[in-house]
């Protein structure tokens, strides 16, 4: 492919914000790719969006970059994302991508950056998925976003912050790109087609969104009928139970994964060493961490203590066997399930900055569950609201069954006319 | 969560917060675990698995061998005579 013009993907950059590090050499290669700021990369520095890791210079690439090397790709740059994935709205020291719809609008968390570098520019984006993150940012940005079942995907590189959730995704905004680097990364796709035929819808599902959302997802369902799938109501009792299942084990997961940041061996080595070792670590944790580094690893660690474990994480992990088993029952009445990908069309970022915990908890209500379940996933662009902001809807299949999704996304694309942001290069 | 808890999670977490940042988030996280304390309607239930997805199987080839030398790691890192520094144990 020709090289890409780097002076345009700059102009983009500095009024997206998706790239926390560009690639400055002249790029050529069979595909670009951009890298979450999650996974390690020899290029360039890793900061996972935190200033504790400034100055850390991964001596290795993460399996899956190296998987896209091997397969000619290039990377064009780290995309920024919210601290360690640990919030889903990005608010960071190095950037807040911009919703290339609507630039007052964010692209989500985790995987903001690269959801709207996927949008901008014509390249596939690897995020890392915590709570739904890769799903999430997708549908905001307008574009497919693709995770496949836990487990199948090498983590080695990445930064965890849920380890026993995290998966590593796909993002683009063609559907035929998805198929194809998510089956490099799995490194499987046997070709074996997968027919779905019934859709299983659980009860209730667009109670509680927006009007645009519920109003979109009814019309795909006509839309659906009209390609020959037949919807079937199910029920997932456990679904309400899910989501803050997956964040309890994230932040509780995360707060001890983030224990390792204390001035050594990491990025930020500048503490006094004068100091005993306590307030060694002390100081340089409470100066270098941002705000939702240090929220997650003060939750996780109250989540995970004696005398609260058996409460929330514990209970957190009756959640996720529990809810594995009622979607693999519903997996036996339908072929695939389907929900909206988010409560509603990408919030104002303005509105994110004033948004208490528990209100930000509502983007993942319906990605989470399925991230606990470590569920194959993947959403589709499937409208737009009246304000022009895209809307999502997501299918999950049964673990190992990634061919129905992949089958999906073929049908889907030859009926679907995805809009383009103006600002696409 | 009681405030003196907050502050005892802290120190054992090694961060330390401003009197005004232990009361923000003493308040942020009443309102968490009481959106949490849904969970409490879920049946305890035993569990099973340590591998609940079934991901045992799927694991990488045990080759020894490196592929980065430890002159590679070490630049990075703030070292003394060779060793990782760190502060007074």
């Amino acid at each position: 492919m020709s090289s890409p013009d780097m002076s345009k993907i700059k102009e983009l950059n500095e009024k997206y914000e998706m790239f926390r590090v560009l690639n400055s050499d002249v790029i050529k290669g069979d595909f670009l790719f951009s890298v979450s700021d999650s996974f390690v990369t020899r290029e360039a520095d890793t900061l996972c969006g935190s200033e504790i890791l400034e100055g850390y210079n991964p001596p290795f690439d993460a399996d899956s970059v190296i998987a896209f090397k091997e397969a000619g790709g290039v990377p064009i740059g780290k995309t920024n994302m919210s601290e360690f994935g640990t919030v889903p709205y990005t608010n960071g020291p190095y950037g807040i991508p911009k919703n290339p719809f609507d630039a007052e609008r964010t692209c989500g968390g985790p995987s903001a950056g690269a959801a709207c570098a996927a949008s901008l520019l014509d390249i596939v984006s690897l995020s890392l998925s915590t709570c739904g993150s890769v799903l999430n940012s997708a549908a905001y940005c307008g574009v497919y976003g693709m995770v496949p079942t836990y487990g199948k995907v090498s983590k080695a590189g990445t930064v965890d912050a849920g380890s026993s959730v995290d998966r590593v995704g796909v993002i683009s905004s063609k559907s035929d790109d998805i198929v194809k680097y998510a089956k490099i990364l799995m490194e499987s796709g046997d070709g074996k087609k997968s027919q779905i035929k019934t859709v299983g819808i659980p009860k209730g599902v667009t109670d509680n969104v927006s009007d645009d959302i519920k109003k979109n997802f009814e019309r795909n369902l006509e839309i659906l009928k009209s390609l020959g799938f037949e919807p079937k109501t199910i029920e997932l009792p456990s679904m309400k139970y899910a989501a803050i299942a997956c964040r309890i084990l994230t932040t509780a997961e995360a707060s001890t994964s983030m224990s390792r940041y204390c001035g050594m061996r990491y990025g930020k080595q500048d503490g006094d060493y004068t100091l005993e070792s306590d307030e060694f670590f002390t100081s340089v944790r409470t100066e270098h961490f941002g705000t939702p580094a240090k929220e997650a690893i003060l939750l996780g660690s109250y989540m995970r203590m004696d005398g609260t474990r058996e409460r929330y994480y514990n209970k957190a992990r009756m959640v996720r066997e529990l809810m594995i088993e009622e979607y693999q029952s519903a997996l036996k009445e339908c072929d695939v399930i389907l929900t909206p990908t988010t409560e509603s069309a990408a919030p104002l970022i303005s509105e994110t900055s004033e948004m208490t915990m528990v209100e930000s908890f509502s983007a993942d209500r319906f990605t989470a569950p399925p991230d606990l379940a470590g569920m194959p996933v993947l959403s589709v662009p499937c409208g737009y609201d009246n304000g022009g902001m895209p809307m999502g809807m997501m299918l999950i299949a049964n673990h190992n069954e990634e061919n129905k999704l992949f089958d999906f996304c073929e049908t889907w694309n030859k009926q679907f006319d995805i809009v383009k942001p103006e600002a696409v290069l | 969560m009681e405030k003196d808890t907050l502050e005892t999670v802290a120190h054992n977490a090694h961060l330390k917060l401003t009197e005004d940042e232990t009361d923000k988030l003493h308040k942020e996280f009443t309102e968490v675990l009481n959106y949490f304390s849904l969970l409490d309607e879920v049946p305890v239930r035993k569990v099973t698995k340590l591998d609940p997805v079934g991901t045992a199987g799927n694991v990488r080839k045990d080759v020894p061998g490196s592929k980065i030398n430890s002159d590679e790691i070490l630049k990075g890192i703030d070292t003394y005579d060779g060793y990782v520094r760190g502060p007074r144990l």
